[in-house]
């Protein structure tokens, strides 16, 4: 009996494009009657209709009702990848989110008329600063990404003003590869740091990068827990070293789920840091975006945040353009939708709930190890967090059963799998989060796939070369997508 | 708490299968200092300026509804703001279907085997991107137009081998230039600002002259352009040396049901906003970018794309494709440091516009650019005129609307904001000069009711 | 085990040269196939080019991985593999003989002193694990 396979059949069913349910000359959505004459322009006119769909609100709602059910989703079952935070997506925060006063307001309305937008910025950006222990935050950038390239700008900023341009960061191996990507982009140079076998920094890996680039170093970007789930245990004596010769630490915060309440960064010599609220926060990944990337930073890297900067006076909330910002990296104030949910999620929790939220993150990644580690080797045999690292050595060893069979195997289980090959310091890692929203029971339902897999590859019953085969469509050519592209409908034909 | 499950027992049972005494045992590598100093003080104000064990749903919905009031939006206010933002009608089931829970949760499609609804849902908006754009190659969106259109220029700098240097238009939007400059600063670059002039059009002198003086790698126009008029962009391709990419942000995505698109005149990339299509105003976000161009600039194309292939049964598939260029591979050699789309709201814009259809997207275009034509007669009897006298106009255009100050302040008092006053976007020429912008939920009246108000 | 057939010079970045008089012809290993994967994009140079010692002249790209290639020589493209541009799956099938990809005249042929033999590629490739 195999209660540990969630995944059973039933019908799912196929769809065309959209496009392909058209009739010619078919009405869809209505608009309001025009109530002015009717007039169109009488140069520039667009010559050729542009072929949009001509379906029904029925066919519609069925499309795409039908190309829902063969998404896997939080909503569904666990979720657990990585470094993505995939938690439970609280529906009050949807609620909140779609109250009209949020919703239908424009970002240019004079701002006695948008209080509750600037107020709840003001809030945000407050909040998000005194949970890291830091003096300023800014929710503008849209994505993580964005806020590592605003806070490594901040950063540029700040040299340029004191004292002149710095050419390098130092980056740990482990990083994710926004990090070294967002430096390029801030007009940096990314030296990567060949993190232990431990999968932590060490002072002396800083001190010989120190010694070697010197005060040419403008940063160290590091990201704590790192990416392997373990705690950065020299973080202080690193910035220690890093302010001596006046470069600024700045910190990666996709694993702030790890320590809210129970570290700070503020405390731990870090200048900058960027948080995902579509990870820590709980907004919706919404299979691909939308974000939000704040950056929370010291006092001294403040003058320079993104404009306009909301503040309060005597309560009202108004807005101000600092002289030496960096500019904007976003429309208007950033991704304020996003805000909202964030902001209900904060509240709802309260500094407590916020505090058991890491900490039933970290005890449920544990419990998870601990059930699998006999027959995963483990990443690193450091402490870790609220995720950890497996690895397929002992499946390829024994077996030649790579990771990339397990992870597709988990799906015929009913599980999306884990983060696979990241970090890359890890040879066929699987990073596994499963965040604080698990229960223990769905916890040991998951931990029952991964021990089912071990033992079909152990007793040689399965190598899952063919997998997955109960997915709704099979293992999908990923090579001839790339070696013949067909991007849009209308490439098909070629 | 609701999402927090793990009971006193069950935490028990984790340290016993963990083999750990308590949780302590579990943070024992973070230094005790920093350990000790963790706690955090929460302060919303009032009786809650130290949250300490968060509020219940009822408690959220009140302090929120509170919150919501304190913006004033419609109907209890009429508002003409465009500039890049722009209120529109929104079908009631792009938030049924946006906000399942299978769209709405689930993560970036990188196991395509169990994400094949949004994998193809990002091929139809890819492909709507193109048929609208009449560009040959979309990809899976981007965070906003400004966003997108840095993008674009980036792109531009990596594909020339000569030159970094830049041309913006001066009548681009003020937003879009900030931010492309903000993304550029990284990098030494040259950014020329070529002058519009006395018709509120690109001056193609002053573009002939700074092509020639920084031989640029993309010059940046906008269509409409701010001021909502349109430039002669066939020209303007004629006078761009060859390796000088022109680049042409259109902040309206919806102006294109009705004018001819920017690919029939030779643009190289089309970038810009698509909120207008069925994503409420927000505040200014969440909305999308799109980011279409030619096909021999594939590979450094920023982004996601989603390409279709078959599976190993034969079946049609869709999956992530070419995403060696991202930064999860090529890392520090990616063509650009973007790691996401927006997913949920390029959904939004695709179910819109398959709803809306063929016939539906020309209707929207006729009801805007009929409404302002009402607009604009209404206004010129009252003494208000357009600052320049364009051919084509399509839902916005500049008033200059005499003593406006007070003007403004009139209509604010009646809940009315007429529009974007542009004299601190554009300096003193600009003292009387106001944005106006029409959408389609206004009607006739409502038309009506700005011109009496403004036009006293 | 990767094949490493004798007489070709071999680069640190995983290029194989075959020399016959100043003509270099050059390709990638069986080894850098191996863990590139199933290659789906090749951007070579155009016929005509120069191409300078040690320095970028093209990218070999696989789904997973994307790497750039070094030039082991100095000198004048005179010949690209047309045929695998459009087909890059045979440098996964015949690395060393139809996964060819570009034939160089070769300025100075000094500049293949510094290449490895086939054995010491061979040890070079185990050592990388």
């Amino acid at each position: 009996m195999s209660t540990s396979n969630k995944a059973a059949s039933g019908i799912a069913l196929r769809e065309d494009s959209i496009f392909e349910r058209s009739a010619s000359g078919r009405v869809g959505f209505e608009l309001p009657q025009l109530s002015v004459p009717l007039k169109r322009p009488t140069t520039l006119g667009r010559k050729k209709a542009a072929e949009l769909p001509e379906v029904s609100e029925l066919q519609v709602v069925r499309h795409f009702t039908r190309l829902s059910s063969w998404n896997y989703a939080i909503d569904l079952g666990t979720f657990p990848l990585g470094s993505c935070t995939m938690k439970y997506n609280p529906r009050i925060n949807e609620e909140l989110a779609a109250l009209p006063g949020f919703c239908d307001i424009h970002p240019e309305v004079p701002l006695e008329f948008c209080q509750g937008s600037l107020k709840l910025i003001y809030l945000l950006e407050r909040a998000l600063a005194s949970i890291v222990g830091l003096d300023a935050c800014t929710v503008q950038p849209a994505a993580g990404a964005v806020g590592e390239f605003t806070g490594l700008t901040l950063i540029r900023a700040f040299h340029e003003k004191h004292g002149g341009h710095r050419k390098y960061v130092l980056i740990p191996d482990s990083a994710h590869g926004t990090n070294p990507a967002s430096c390029i982009l801030a007009g940096y140079e990314a030296i990567p740091l060949k993190v232990g076998k431990d999968g932590f920094m060490t002072v002396e890996l800083v001190e010989e990068a120190i010694s070697k680039y010197g005060r040419d170093i403008a940063a160290l970007m590091t990201t704590n827990p790192n990416t392997l789930g373990v705690f950065e245990q020299n973080i202080s004596q690193i910035a220690e070293l890093l302010h001596g010769i006046g470069a600024q630490l700045c910190m990666d915060g996709a694993n702030m789920n790890a320590i809210l309440g129970i570290a700070k960064p503020g405390d731990m010599g870090v200048d900058v840091m960027q948080y995902n609220l579509h990870k820590t926060f709980s907004t919706p990944h919404g299979g691909g975006g939308p974000g939000c990337g704040p950056v929370a930073c010291r006092s001294h890297l403040a003058p320079f945040l993104p404009n306009p900067r909301v503040v309060e006076r005597n309560g009202v909330y108004q807005i101000e353009h600092l002289p030496d910002s960096i500019g904007k990296v976003k429309g208007a104030f950033g991704n304020f939708g996003v805000m909202v949910r964030a902001l209900a999620y904060i509240m709802n929790h309260g500094s407590s709930g916020l505090r058991r939220v890491s900490t039933n993150a970290v005890i449920n990644a544990n419990y998870l190890r601990a059930r699998l580690q006999k027959h995963y080797r483990l990443g690193t045999n450091t402490p870790h967090f609220h995720e950890c690292v497996l690895s397929d050595s002992k499946q390829i060893e024994e077996n030649g059963v790579k990771t990339i069979q397990i992870a597709k195997a988990l799906m015929d289980f009913g599980y999306h799998p884990p983060t696979v090959y990241f970090p890359l310091t890890v040879p066929g890692a699987m990073l596994i989060e499963p965040t604080e929203t698990e229960s223990l029971q769905e916890l040991d339902e998951l931990a029952d796939a991964f021990l089912t897999i071990a033992k079909k590859i152990e007793t040689k019953e399965e190598t899952f070369e063919q997998s997955p085969i109960k997915t709704f469509v099979g293992k999908v050519d990923e090579v001839g997508a790339a070696r013949k592209p067909v991007l849009s409908l209308d490439d098909r034909t070629l | 708490m609701p999402s927090l499950p793990l009971t006193p027992e069950e935490e028990k049972k984790a340290f016993q299968t963990i083999g750990v005494q308590s949780f302590d045992d579990l943070i024992a590598t973070i230094p005790p200092k920093i350990r000790e100093s963790a706690r955090f003080q929460l302060d919303f104000g009032n009786e809650y300026n130290n949250l300490t064990s968060g509020l219940s749903e009822h408690e959220l919905r009140d302090y929120f509804l509170k919150l919501s009031a304190l913006n004033k939006t419609n109907p209890e206010t009429l508002h003409f703001l465009g500039g890049g933002v722009y209120d529109n009608i929104i079908p009631a089931i792009v938030n049924q279907l946006a906000l399942r829970g299978e769209f709405l949760t689930c993560y970036t499609p990188y196991q395509p085997e169990i994400s094949q609804g949004t994998l193809q849902a990002i091929f139809e908006f890819q492909t709507l991107m193109c048929r609208i754009t009449q560009m040959p190659l979309s990809n899976a969106s981007m965070y906003d137009g400004p966003t997108s259109t840095a993008e674009a220029v980036l792109m531009a700098q990596r594909l020339s081998k000569s030159s970094n240097s830049v041309l913006l238009a001066t009548n681009l939007s003020p937003e879009y230039r900030t931010v492309i400059r903000t993304f550029l600063s990284g990098h030494e670059t040259q950014i020329g600002e070529v002058l519009f002039n006395s018709d509120g059009l690109i001056d193609l002198d002053h573009l002939s002259k700074l092509t020639q003086s920084l031989e640029p790698c993309a010059l940046v126009v906008s269509y409409p352009n701010y001021f909502g008029s349109f430039e002669d962009l066939a020209t303007i391709k004629k006078l761009l040396p060859s390796n000088c990419l022109l680049i042409v942000a259109v902040p309206d995505l919806s102006a294109l049901s009705l004018f001819e698109p920017p690919g029939s005149f030779g643009a190289d990339i089309v970038a810009g906003e698509a909120q207008q299509l069925g994503t409420p105003m927000l505040f200014g976000g969440p909305h999308v970018g799109f980011f279409t161009t030619k096909k021999e600039y594939l590979r450094q194309l920023p982004g996601r794309i989603v390409g279709e292939t078959l599976d190993s049964r034969g079946d049609r598939c869709y999956t992530l494709t070419l995403s060696t260029r991202e930064q999860h591979i090529r890392r520090d050699k990616a063509t650009s440091n973007i790691c996401t789309n927006q997913g949920l709201i390029a959904l939004r814009t695709t179910i819109y516009l398959s709803f809306l259809g063929k016939l539906g997207f020309q209707k929207l275009g006729e009801t805007n650019y009929s409404l302002f034509e009402y607009l604009k007669e209404q206004l010129s009897i009252r003494g208000i005129s357009l600052k320049y006298n364009q051919a084509s106009y399509y839902r916005e255009g500049v008033f200059e609307v005499p003593h406006l100050e007070k003007r403004f302040q009139k209509c604010l008092s009646q809940n009315i904001v007429p529009g974007i006053p542009l004299r601190d976007k554009f300096g003193p020429a600009f003292e009387n000069s106001l944005l106006v912008t029409v959408n389609p939920k206004h009607n006739r009246q409502q038309l009506d009711l700005l011109c009496e108000v403004l036009g006293s | 085990m990767a094949s490493v057939p004798n007489g070709l010079h071999y680069t640190k970045e995983h290029e194989w040269v075959m020399m016959e008089d100043n003509i270099a012809t050059i390709g990638i290993t069986d080894f850098a196939q191996e863990s590139l994967g199933d290659v789906t994009y090749i951007q070579l140079p155009k016929e005509g080019e120069t191409i300078s010692k040690n320095d970028p002249f093209g990218v070999v790209e696989s789904v997973k991985a994307v790497s750039d290639l070094y030039s082991p020589v100095s000198g004048r493209v005179v010949e690209v593999n047309q045929p695998l541009l459009n087909a890059p799956e045979l440098v996964n099938q015949d690395p060393y003989t139809d996964g060819w990809m570009l034939k160089v005249e070769v300025k100075e042929l000094s500049d293949i002193e510094d290449l490895m033999a086939a054995k010491e590629y061979k040890d070079y490739i185990e050592e990388q694990g």
